[in-house]
């Protein structure tokens, strides 16, 4: 059915339904399955107004942000690889805006098909931005599906 | 992350701003605006216009020229630090001159044109000065188009150029304005910061939220806003998702507490004091005080000088509240901090800058020493003092008809200036200058007394004498040419700098607000505000500015 599966998780509830989804099809179907992490490229805006601390303070908060994030990616990578052994999946750490990431992701690798989670009420942890489909669609190099 | 790279952007919108810039500065030059610039009200400003048309302009071109040699070149510190950086200074100052010049005077003008249909000057209530319009570009561009490619660089020395806006401000203060504002905002940030910080750490307990959470939350409603989340959410080991809660949240209320300050202010009739006090304690976000007290008053900077000594005390208040939630967050976590990581690390430098400015000025490096600074007296005995004839014939109507309740001293002030037609010592004393000068202050008390009893409805004088009396004290106030231009140039740091820093608060940021910390922020800070303004209210009085 797929040769490659790429899968869109930052392990909110409806992402892990997606992960499901991935799973599932990837067992059925012997298909490589690559889980991409994408680290939303407004964080590099977080600093917000900020105009008081020194460039010592600022440059420690952006790493301590790159630790946390990476973190956050490592621990769901873990749970990933543990919730789908046997299977081996890939990952793939990705930073920029998540439609052209995911977009450009799927053309590099040729995936057959891209699943993601569906848009939840409370999205935790981590950043809180939501797939722009309008956005997505014309750029999508190949069938998208939303786990419900 | 914070600090990702831009790459070497094209130099053609660097040409357009750069032809612009030169082109505005012939046109003005050449008197075509003329008539324009008298309708809006600007035409005093042309000089300054053609100056920095041809200055900014000239720079541009040179910098596109050096950009142009050293493209698909690997970058040095020089393309870094500077042409990198200019393209964005330029275009920010642009924006800054095209609203002071325009923008500004045609929203007023629209606003008075709306009068007879709204009943009021919208532009006064919603406080459409260059400050805010300033900052509403800035959010409006980077929420829309997004800030474009070849300012990106600049666009960050925003923060530098507020700081440089703020050491300026530091030549503005005498003596006793500092050692009185210092007091009452040590004592009342004091309160308000730590009262918020632990207010904050009891609502999180109340909601039973994680400690990293409100910790975060803590600082950045307690000391100034999204700094203080940058400050000290690696001390309590905030999560992605408490800093952006935090961020959205602070970001979300201060712009609030920025628009609606200043009109509140202004309803109750605050005094310059009373604002500055109230939005340097209530409002969160430093920058956002000083965009608040220019809305207020953008004229006059009296308010600005209240509310940024209340903003520096509570900066010099982060290393203390990093240390408390240090050892707060620590006792769990066994974390430990140096010295150098909450004191140094977290001292804000510029403060420095600011003091080194006001010692300068008080040593009297910008006007003459022992007098206010920017301001002193003169009393010489010359033309240039004299009242003119028209207010001469009135004051002396007034002299003959007589001005019933003056005291003994008033009235002699009176007669002597009706003599003398300035307020100057007695000419036969001029050689003794400390006998010139005693008498001409002493003077100068009487007719300022008159001019005090007559506002406190203690005796009644018509307006034109009143006017006349005022106008003979004013000529004997001088200006320093060095502070008032370190004066303007602070005008436009703040105005670069506000620009630059709306361009920071993003829509993103924003919506990050939510959840508890939403709520715990929003009682939080609604109850600092309405404490702060209690106090202000009922207790800080007028002190002395000049």
């Amino acid at each position: 059915m797929f040769r490659h599966i790429l899968l869109a998780t930052h392990g909110t509830p409806g992402a892990q339904k997606a992960e499901t989804l991935a799973l599932d099809w990837a067992r059925q179907s012997g298909a490589r399955l690559t889980v991409l992490s994408i680290v939303n490229e407004d964080w590099s805006f977080m600093t917000g107004d900020d105009w008081l601390n020194t460039s010592t303070t600022r440059n420690k908060f952006a790493k301590y942000v790159e630790d946390q994030i990476s973190g956050e990616i490592g621990r769901l990578w873990e749970r990933i690889r543990q919730d789908f052994a046997p299977l081996e999946p890939e990952f793939l750490r990705k930073v920029g805006k998540p439609e052209t990431v995911l977009a450009e992701t799927a053309r590099e690798l040729g995936t057959d098909v891209l699943v993601v989670g569906a848009n939840q009420k409370k999205q935790a942890p981590g950043f809180k931005a939501r797939l722009k489909n309008k956005e997505l669609h014309p750029l999508l190099p190949c069938p998208l599906v939303v786990a419900p | 992350m914070a600090n990702s790279d831009v790459g070497r952007p094209s130099n053609v919108p660097l040409w357009i701003l750069s032809g612009l810039l030169l082109l505005y500065g012939i046109l003005v030059y050449s008197g075509m605006f003329e008539q324009l610039f008298k309708t809006l009200h600007v035409h005093k400003q042309v000089d300054l216009m053609e100056a920095m048309s041809f200055i900014l302009g000239g720079v541009g071109v040179v910098t596109a020229l050096m950009r142009g040699g050293r493209m698909n070149k690997p970058q040095t510190k020089l393309d870094i630090f500077v042409l990198e950086t200019i393209p964005g200074i330029l275009f920010i100052i642009v924006l800054a001159m095209g609203i002071r010049w325009f923008a500004e005077p045609l929203v007023t003008i629209m606003s008075d044109s709306l009068v007879p249909v709204l009943g009021f000057k919208i532009h006064k209530v919603l406080n459409l000065n260059y400050v805010v319009l300033g900052i509403i570009v800035g959010i409006v561009i980077t929420n829309s188009w997004g800030i474009p490619a070849f300012a990106a660089s600049g666009v960050k020395t925003a923060r530098f150029v507020l700081k440089m806006g703020v050491i300026l401000l530091g030549a503005r203060y005498s003596f006793a304005e500092l050692a009185k504002l210092g007091m009452v905002s040590v004592w009342m940030i004091g309160f308000f910061v730590l009262g918020t910080v632990f207010f904050v750490l009891f609502l999180g307990k109340m909601f039973r939220q994680p400690k990293s959470m409100t910790g975060v939350l803590s600082a950045g409603m307690g000391v100034c806003g999204v700094s203080a989340t940058v400050a000290c959410a690696p001390v309590v080991r905030a999560r992605c998702s408490e800093m952006a809660y935090t961020i959205g949240t602070i970001l979300g209320f201060g712009i609030l507490c920025m628009f609606a300050f200043p009109t509140i202010g202004k309803i109750v009739g605050m005094n310059p004091t009373q604002f500055g006090a109230w939005a340097g304690t209530g409002i969160l976000n430093s920058a956002q005080v000083a965009a608040a007290c220019l809305a207020f008053n953008s004229v006059d900077i009296k308010t600005l000088k209240v509310g940024e000594i209340f903003n520096i005390t509570r900066v010099l208040f982060l290393p203390v509240i990093v240390l408390v939630l240090a050892s707060w967050y620590g006792k769990q976590s066994g974390q430990k901090l140096s010295f150098k990581e909450v004191v140094i690390d977290k001292f804000p430098l510029f403060i420095i800058g600011f003091l080194i400015l006001f010692f300068m000025s008080s040593m009297g490096v910008f006007s003459p020493p022992s007098h206010y600074k920017g301001k002193y007296l003169d009393f010489s005995y010359n033309q240039r003092t004299e009242v003119t004839p028209e207010e001469l014939v009135v004051l002396g109507s007034a002299q003959a008809a007589g001005i019933p309740g003056l005291k003994a001293e008033e009235q002699a002030a009176f007669n002597d200036l009706v003599h003398q037609r300035q307020i100057a010592g007695n000419y036969d004393e001029r050689d003794n200058k400390s006998v010139f000068d005693a008498t001409a202050r002493k003077r100068m008390a009487a007719l300022e007394s008159i001019i005090a009893r007559d506002k406190g409805g203690e005796i009644t004088i018509a307006k034109d004498v009143k006017s006349a009396i005022k106008h003979a004290v004013k000529q004997v106030h001088k200006k320093s040419k060095t502070i008032v231009t370190l004066t303007d140039a602070m005008i436009w740091f703040f105005a670069y700098g506000l620009i630059g820093l709306g361009m920071q608060i993003t829509r993103k940021s924003l919506a990050q607000a939510g959840g508890w910390p939403l709520v715990m922020g929003a009682i939080s800070g609604v109850t600092k505000a309405t404490l702060s303004f209690i106090v202000v209210m009922y207790f800080v009085k007028d002190v002395v500015l000049k």
